[in-house]
């Protein structure tokens, strides 16, 4: 059967059915748990506060105006959910002390060898520290592409932002990411990706 | 060839996989003959695969659909209706506008009940708690149906049960006819293959079949091979081959769409879905041929009266009311639509609510935009005014602006009068 539209599924859902539902997580699911890993990831918690959303979502799914604009109106909850949870949980993160890496590492990464999975969580975490730098507006598309590899049109319609908007944020982020992480290598004297200047 | 500056920005779509197919070639045309870009794009490839390969081990493993779906918990009952969650009082009151559609209802049940026990054979068969269908009309014998869950095969006879997902075949001549839950039916042609979604879906893989959607019930999905059909209400016949799908309408209005786009067909016309291409223009139905075969297919009185006992009785609770029409055709003096422009303005009914269909068009009623809305999601403690914006930008040519409003589908009621313009650059 082909796919259905937001706003199909939406109308089935406020109709009672469940399995539209389904098709509604499957849909948006990495899209979620990218929103979710943007603000709490860190801590380990993005799969909860993205179940979290998708239930919040449904129990309003009846406030939504326009079933057009799913994904847009299912980012303001993931949103909203992690910013309630990141404020339950205030004080326990204050306390808590980061650690330096992860404590586990995953089997793919175990057959590289530790150095493999530490220079990933390095990067991973240089990564995250260059995209804080970004505009706040480019922020949630790279988010969306890296850590889940969504398409443009998928980014578009959760982020509600028109495709070539999508491909100009992701140019420009492209761009100045690369800078950020240049001029951490040359501080620390290794350039890993040289800036071909024209 | 294009110049540095020109394929610049077309490095990171190159990256991702997203550039148009006549950008890849101008870029690849470009990148033969300029080391510094290539060296440039080379570069952006490193950091591309090390952010990817960075991220993915705080990639989501698996899927989240069962977890959520265990744990799902019920609509917001105080939204359900559109009251404030705030207002008490609202609940005491829409409780008494909506006893006597309870009572009506069941008075109905009843009534029903009682005329099909009168009419009833000796023995009563077993019922399915999920059938949704009945086969109320049969001739030839030559038909089958598949359990989705079981994979077998069962013959069809009067009066057999349709459960979701089922495959309904129909083999030689024979014609049969399938009573859905909630009103609607659909007579389904011989050498045809058909499953039954659910209530409101039906795929037909191949065939023909002709519906009649109940008014006033919601939404009614066809889908084929080749497109999609949205119903409101109405009847039609959908002739489905391999390459193409034939929807002709004979009654009301339906919306026929492939993945290329859509077109609104009513009353008299047809339309055909192809691959790839957009639903052609409504033309004149002349092909009797698309309906006379049903033409004698009467559905058998007895099987009628069980199916009202036992299946049919679920769409008592629907309530049809036909909504009403609103057109509006401005003189633009060809300037530009942004946007259109719904004023509502709610009768003060305790809760009210109304939702919409809305088609804008050119003079030769080709759709433009269209939007809709359920019947029971916009209230009146939502904005007065709404503006719509078509999604791919402003559209020229709009001539007329058509809107039905949909009644609220707990009272039946049409609960709002509106104005509707469009906004101009």
């Amino acid at each position: 059967m082909r796919q259905l539209s937001d706003a199909a599924l939406v109308l089935r859902c406020i109709e009672g059915d469940t399995d539209a539902y389904g098709e509604v997580v499957r849909r948006y699911q990495s899209a979620v748990y990218a929103t979710a890993h943007y603000y709490v990831g860190r801590y380990g918690v993005a799969e909860d506060v993205s179940q979290e959303a998708f239930w919040a979502g449904y129990r309003s799914l009846r406030r939504l105006r326009d079933p057009n604009r799913l994904g847009a109106w299912l980012k303001e909850i993931t949103t909203r959910t992690a910013a309630n949870w990141l404020r339950r949980n205030r004080s326990r993160l204050m306390a808590e002390t980061p650690l330096p890496h992860r404590r586990t590492i995953s089997i793919e990464d175990a057959r590289k060898g530790p150095d493999a999975q530490l220079q990933r969580e390095d990067l991973y975490a240089r990564l995250s520290r260059a995209i804080d730098t970004l505009p706040e507006r480019y922020r949630l598309p790279v988010m969306l592409r890296y850590l889940q590899e969504l398409s443009y049109d998928e980014i578009s319609a959760f982020t509600g932002e028109s495709r070539d908007e999508i491909r100009g944020i992701l140019h420009r982020a492209g761009r100045q990411l690369r800078d950020v992480l240049c001029n951490d290598d040359n501080e620390e004297g290794q350039a890993a990706w040289p800036h071909v200047h024209k | 060839m294009a110049t540095c500056s020109q394929v610049d920005s077309f490095f990171q779509a190159h990256l991702d996989g997203e550039l148009d197919p006549s950008e890849a070639v101008i870029l690849e045309e470009h990148l033969r003959g300029c080391g510094r870009c290539r060296a440039e794009v080379s570069s952006l490839n490193t950091l591309h695969h090390e952010f990817v390969g960075a991220c993915r081990m705080h990639r989501l493993r698996g899927t989240l659909e069962a977890d959520v779906l265990a744990h799902l918990p019920d609509m917001d009952p105080a939204l359900e209706h559109g009251s404030h969650p705030t207002d008490p009082g609202v609940k005491a009151v829409r409780f008494s506008y909506r006893l006597p559609v309870s009572l009506v209802a069941l008075a109905a049940m009843l009534l029903i009940g009682v005329m099909g026990v009168a009419l009833l054979p000796k023995t009563e068969p077993a019922i399915a708690d999920d059938a949704i269908g009945m086969v109320v009309y049969m001739s030839g014998a030559g038909a089958v149906q598949k359990d989705p869950e079981t994979s077998r095969i069962t013959p069809i006879e009067l009066t057999s049960l349709v459960k979701r997902r089922d495959d309904v075949e129909t083999l030689g001549d024979t014609k049969i006819a399938i009573a859905l839950a909630q009103g609607s039916t659909i007579k389904i042609a011989p050498h045809s293959l058909v499953t039954i979604e659910d209530s409101r879906t039906v795929y037909v893989e191949r065939g023909m079949a002709y519906f009649d959607v109940e008014r006033g019930q919601r939404h009614f999905y066809v889908t084929t091979p080749t497109g999609e059909i949205l119903v409101y209400g109405t009847s039609f016949v959908v002739s489905v081959t391999p390459d193409s799908t034939t929807v002709a309408v004979y009654e009301g209005n339906i919306l026929a769409s492939t993945p290329e786009g859509m077109t609104a067909v009513t009353h008299g016309k047809h339309s055909i879905l192809r691959r790839g291409q957009l639903p052609t223009p409504p033309e004149d139905t002349t092909d009797e041929s698309l309906i006379s075969w049903c033409a004698s297919m009467i559905p058998d009185k007895e099987a009628l009266a069980l199916f009202y006992q036992t299946i049919g009785v679920q769409s008592l609770s629907t309530i049809a009311v036909p909504a009403e029409a609103v057109y509006a055709v401005r003189n633009l003096r060809g300037r530009e639509v942004v946007g259109i422009q719904i004023d509502w303005n709610f009768d003060g009914s305790p809760d009210s609510h109304c939702g919409y269909f809305l088609q804008v068009t050119d003079s030769t009623d080709n759709l433009l935009f269209l939007d809709t809305i359920h019947g029971n999601i916009f209230d009146q403690s939502e904005v007065e005014e709404l503006i719509l914006t078509p999604k791919d930008g402003p559209i020229s040519g709009v001539d007329v602006i058509h809107v039905r409003l949909i009644p609220d589908f707990d009272t039946g009621s049409i609960e709002s009068t509106i104005r509707v313009k469009a906004v101009v650059r």
